[in-house]
């Protein structure tokens, strides 16, 4: 338990803020603590933690997408025409996730091989996709999706919970697993740590980069899709700012915006304790002028509690104590 | 000479360390005093204390028999014990003059008096006699000069004691003798130097006196006219350990087998370096900073585009566009930039063993940490790492731990010729002694090992061979029956 | 210390000058009562539909005349059916003889605040007899419309970002529209049950008159609960995100009122994933609430009618290039189209096609 407590702290603190998010809400509403209720809070992570995931991974490498919003409504729209085209249902699939590889390509292009600063590089990109998506929509949302699209990420499982949640849940394990147990990524946290060292080391940075970033966006473009499956629509003006709540998300999941650190389960738990935050609110039935503030303090708390908790453990880690 | 500052029973303990323990000595006023130990011995615990960073768990310092409490390092500087940090810590976009004064800049009303700043700028550099002008952009210094700037930054006020710790292991040997004129010229001027260094002949060349620390323990404050360097490093290291590099193995150096075989290489920062490596050999790498040997081996890792020549590895022409290219080839580039070119920071010590060749550590697509685990316990071991536990993360290692871990991390590869850049550089006799013994080990394997080195007593105790460089040229080979200083430092410096 | 004091004294001479410009512009602004009192509660204010006819017909111009109009953004459809409107109203002045060009742009993006502010400058610096304003914010375009009252160019707003600098606003009524919404939920439950509203950007004054409509209008009625005003920052999956918790909440949520048709959409997705039988009003009527409806998804949204918007706005400015006086404020017509009237046209809808009258 120590163990598992030492190598998992910093997603331990927003695991800590998470519960008593919800042990704040349900005290102070009833109804709060509830299965649907708890099913409606995870549904509502899907978006912004499939977003968060991607995010975690390229802010890993040393990076930072700010097109991922873009991207997203630029999928949606795709994807919805593709399926109004009626391409059939595993290559309508195949050919969206292959797409949003592409977009995330082209930003590790531009950083990795091109050797853009990430933030001036995707926010290039940010408007290009955006532009695209306009273009080809002509500015009006992609409507009516046919239903056998929409259910293939979102089809209900109960009155509150669809298959995203499922979506969202495998695709945390996959990177997990491939942030983890992988040569990619190893590679992806050596690059974050020192991109020199890795260079040196024989890791192919701009290849690492350009990789990581196609699979980073995998999950904005399940995002996108399972957007279109909830709403029938792709909307070329969706998605706008909702890079800064990947971030957050990611954030408070312990991900450090330098580089070289953080993981999905973080990202997850962050994810998870936004989402459960907007709903407590509504639920509550705050005052929207006021959620903005909560919001923000909940984020600088949770980051506050990362430090505080750094230290503590600080003191008492092995690391620290020299071995003669 | 009465004392001027006494350390009187100084124990610090940190969470489950001991640092300092019971620390009692005295420094002389005016005097240049050394203190030596091993890292991790606990001179930086004790300079932190005298500067004020933290307090002493128990004991006091006093200056002329008062004891003195620092809140902190801004009071201490007040009372007038300054500081030239090891890394120099400076803001490369301005100038030399507002990193002078970073944060008591002069001003009138609510604007910056640059005039005034420059000004006084001027004064202080003038008093170390330096050509640096305030308006100079810090980013354009040299590292020496920028040395200089961290000097005057301390010389600022009524200080009564300068500590430098390690000032030289970024400085050419012009700018170490330069450095030393300074020091001597602050002794004349009445203050008193705390000089920390790894480095025996800059403590036997300036210092007066010297103190050693082992394991936090004060162990002898000696006067350094009357002592030897081995009675030093027995007080060290609590052992008899050889100073200079001597080979224990003889030579297995092949003449007949060319591992490496360079011809006519050319790049932005060298011309025409043609030469060959043997199987088992240990080639020196000689000449001074900017000679272009760091380049040169870059050139062939394939860290830095080459504009022209070629490079055969075991007979076959070797294109490396990448270091990727070059470690597949068999080739392992042992950068002197240990913090910035080596160590991944946020790994551990089997991560980073593991990275330049996580593929053997596959199980189908997936790496087995197990396997990794394993590696690093193996490699760990042979190389000496202490502690040796694969989960350690390696940036808490003392330096010539953590050179252990990147030597292990290229003997899990299948490098077959090691490229070392200033391997032991910055860190500890006892660590040198084991690296120097481990490019032997390598050797006697049958590996072919280039070795870059600034310390003459290094690069000739190890090599079988020598190469000298200069202006990025080769200015000549000498075979280990000729090794002499004069020959050696002649090659570097006049070419001829 | 005597050059402190000099500086120090034409610092202040400085400020007290540009207050007193200031004071000055700001009192010759020529809707400036307007603001005081709210675009949207302003007792001179007139419906479009009461003074058609009033208005009698458009007086003769003889000289050329050329209009600029600085929308917003043509990503947007609401803009794009805005400029189509102006456009046409200014074919049909030429058509009957009238010496009319009109040059409609658009900013970049909804929040391309600087570049919008450029499209109007460009527009005074050449010079045009008048210029129609959509401002994507209240401020944002305040230096181009002090350039442009300067050099004696008149304005009209139209639809969008209420400012004091034009002396005509054409457009929606927002309040009425949060009235129109919440009356016809009203209506379609039966008077009894749970109500919520979702809101656009917290700070666009629309939003707050619609949501403001919306609640005065269930203020007195007894039988119906106002259980959640939450914002949905204008955006489909925030809208539905929303809805579906509050559905959560309140299984017997009898409608949500939107703020505009976007959300509306997006709240409509959640309630038919939650199998509810709560009932969704939008805002600005586009194509695709339209369609929805048609379809018997949406229930129903007010609709703007923006094409016609944008035509009065035209009108309007020529009228008073002509030299005829018009109200501060005109509210286009408006009205909430449901399953009934989906299909119906303008005419059908008010009784009149809109055409300028012409002597």
């Amino acid at each position: 338990m120590k163990a598992l407590y030492r190598k998992y702290r910093r997603e331990w603190s927003a695991l800590l803020a998470l519960i008593v998010t919800i042990v704040l809400f349900s005290i102070l509403e009833s109804s709060y603590l509830s299965v649907a209720n708890l099913t409606t809070i995870i549904t509502q992570a899907v978006t912004y933690g499939l977003m968060g995931i991607g995010m975690t991974c390229v802010i890993i490498t040393g990076g930072i997408d700010l097109s991922v919003g873009s991207a997203l409504a630029l999928v949606a729209c795709i994807g919805a025409q593709l399926a109004k085209a009626g391409v059939p249902i595993p290559i309508w699939v195949v050919v969206c996730l292959a797409m949003g590889f592409v977009f995330g390509a082209i930003n590790g292009f531009l950083v990795g091989v091109l050797k853009l600063q990430p933030f001036v590089a995707t926010m290039g990109t940010m408007s290009i996709y955006r532009g695209v998506s306009y273009v080809i929509t002509g500015g009006f949302p992609v409507l009516s999706v046919p239903r056998d699209y929409r259910n293939v990420f979102n089809f209900q499982i109960t009155s509150t919970m669809t298959f995203s949640v499922v979506v969202f849940l495998v695709f945390a394990v996959i990177m997990t697993i491939v942030l983890k147990k992988t040569k990619l990524g190893a590679h992806t946290y050596a690059i974050g740590g020192n991109e020199d060292a890795a260079r040196l080391s024989g890791v192919r940075v701009g290849r690492t980069k350009v990789i990581m970033y196609g699979l980073a966006l995998l999950g904005t473009t399940l995002a996108g899709l399972v957007q279109v499956g909830r709403l029938g629509t792709g909307d070329p003006s969706t998605g706008q700012g909702y890079e800064m709540d990947a971030i957050a998300a990611a954030a408070i999941g312990g991900t450090s915006m330098a580089g070289g650190r953080g993981n999905i389960f973080g990202t997850v738990i962050g994810a998870i304790l936004f989402s459960a935050l907007k709903v407590g609110l509504i639920v509550m039935g705050v005052d929207t002028f006021y959620q903005y503030i909560v919001t923000g303090v909940v984020v600088i708390f949770a980051a506050y509690l990362e430090i505080v908790q750094g230290n503590m453990m600080q003191k008492g880690s092995k690391n620290e104590v020299r071995v003669k | 000479m009465a004392a001027y500052i006494e350390f009187r029973h100084i124990t610090k303990v940190f969470p489950g360390q001991k640092a300092l323990d019971d620390v009692s000595f005295s420094i002389n006023r005016g005097e240049i005093h050394a203190i030596i130990g091993e890292n991790g011995a606990g001179k930086s615990t004790l300079l932190n204390i005298l500067h004020g960073a933290f307090p002493a768990t128990s004991g006091e310092i006093t200056f002329d028999g008062k004891p003195v409490h620092f809140s902190g390092t801004a009071d201490a500087i007040k009372f007038g014990i300054a500081k030239v940090h090891q890394e120099i810590v400076s803001i490369p976009e301005m100038t030399v003059a507002e990193n002078l004064f970073l944060g008591k800049e002069p001003t009138a009303g609510i604007f910056l008096n640059k005039r005034k700043m420059n000004a006084e700028a001027e004064r202080i550099l003038g008093r170390l006699q330096t050509d640096i002008r305030p308006t100079d952009r810090m980013g354009s210094l040299s590292t020496g000069q920028k040395q200089m700037v961290a000097i005057a930054k301390a010389l600022d006020g009524n200080v009564k004691l300068i500590s430098f710790d390690e000032p030289t292991s970024s400085l050419s040997d012009a700018e170490v003798k330069v450095l030393f004129d300074i020091i001597a010229d602050l002794k004349k001027s009445g203050i008193t130097i705390l000089y920390i260094s790894h480095k025996m002949s800059e403590i036997f060349s300036i210092c007066d006196r010297a103190t050693i620390l082992r394991d936090g323990k004060f162990i002898n404050t000696v006067q350094m006219r009357s002592t030897t360097r081995d009675e030093i490093i027995h007080d060290m290291v609590g052992r008899d350990v050889s100073l200079f590099a001597q080979r224990t193995i003889p030579s297995q150096c092949q003449k007949d087998k060319v591992t490496l075989e360079v011809e006519n290489l050319s790049g932005e920062m060298f011309h025409n370096v043609s030469f060959q490596l043997h199987k088992g050999e240990i080639l020196g790498f000689f000449g001074l900073v900017g000679a272009g040997r760091t380049e040169v081996m870059r050139g062939i890792y394939g860290a830095d585009k080459v504009t022209g020549g070629t490079v055969r590895l075991n007979g076959k022409t070797l294109k490396c566009s990448s270091p990727h290219d070059a470690i597949k080839a068999g080739i392992a580039l042992i950068s002197e930039n240990r913090k910035e070119e080596g160590i991944v920071p946020n790994l551990n010590n089997m991560d980073n063993m593991a990275l330049p060749c996580l593929d053997k550590f596959r199980s189908a697509m997936l790496i087995n940490t197990h396997k990794k685990y394993e590696n690093a316990k193996d490699k760990g071991g042979k190389v000496g790492l202490r502690p040796n536990d694969p989960e350690f993360m390696t940036m808490s290692l003392s330096g010539g731990n953590a050179q252990k871990v990147i030597l292990a991390r290229w003997m899990s590869t299948d490098a077959t010729v090691m490229i070392f850049d200033e391997p032991t550089k910055g860190i500890d006799i006892g660590a040198k002694a084991d690296i120097y013994h481990l490019m032997e080990q390598m050797a006697q394997e049958g590996m072919s090992i280039i070795m870059i080195s600034s310390e003459l007593t290094e690069v000739m105790g190890m090599s079988d061979r020598i190469l000298v460089m200069r202006d990025g040229r080769l200015t000549a080979e000498i075979e280990r029956g000729q090794f002499s200083e004069e020959n050696i430092l002649n090659y570097a410096v006049e070419g001829e | 210390m005597r050059k402190f004091r000099s500086i120090l004294a034409l610092v202040l001479a400085l400020v007290m000058s540009m207050g007193m410009v200031a004071f000055a512009e700001e009192a010759a602004l020529p809707s400036a009562d307007v603001e005081e009192q709210g675009y949207d509660f302003y007792d001179g204010a007139v419906e479009y539909n009461e003074i058609r006819e009033s208005l009698g017909p458009v007086p003769a111009l003889d000289e050329e005349i050329t209009l600029g109009f600085t929308t917003k953004t043509f990503e947007n459809e609401f803009w794009r059916m805005e400029k189509e409107g102006a456009e046409q109203a200014a074919q049909m002045f030429q058509d009957a003889g009238y010496n009319v060009t009109i040059d409609v742009r658009g900013a970049q993006t909804e929040t391309d605040e600087e570049g919008q502010l450029t499209l109007l400058l460009d527009m005074v610096n050449k010079g045009y007899d008048a210029i129609l304003i959509s401002g994507i914010s209240a401020g944002n375009l305040v230096p181009g419309m002090e350039a442009a009252l300067e050099a004696g160019i008149d304005l009209t707003t139209v639809m969008d970002a209420f400012v004091p600098y034009a002396s005509t606003t054409v457009g929606a009524w927002h309040y009425q529209a949060g009235v129109q919404g919440a009356e016809w939920i009203y209506n379609k439950i039966g008077g009894e049950g749970q109500v919520a509203c979702i809101t656009g950007l917290s700070q666009a004054t629309a939003a707050q008159a619609r949501t403001q409509g919306f609640n005065d209008f269930f203020a007195d009625k007894e039988g119906i609960e106002v259980v959640a005003v939450q914002n949905g920052d204008w955006d489909r999956q925030k809208a539905y995100d929303i809805t579906q918790t509050l559905l959560q909440q309140y299984p017997d949520l009898g409608g949500i009122y939107c703020n505009n048709d976007t959300m509306a959409m997006g709240a409509l997705e959640a309630v038919v994933a939650a199998g509810s039988e709560c009932v969704i009003v939008g805002t600005d009527g586009t194509s695709e609430a339209l369609e929805s409806i048609r379809a018997g998804e949406l229930d129903a949204t007010v609709d703007f009618f923006p094409t016609t918007m944008g035509a009065i706005g035209v009108e309007m400015q020529i009228r008073k290039l002509a030299g005829q006086e018009v109200p501060k404020v005109i509210y286009a017509p408006q009205c909430v189209r449901d399953i009934d009237n989906a299909d119906m046209s303008f005419e059908e809808i008010f009784g009149y096609e809109y055409a300028p009258i012409f002597e």
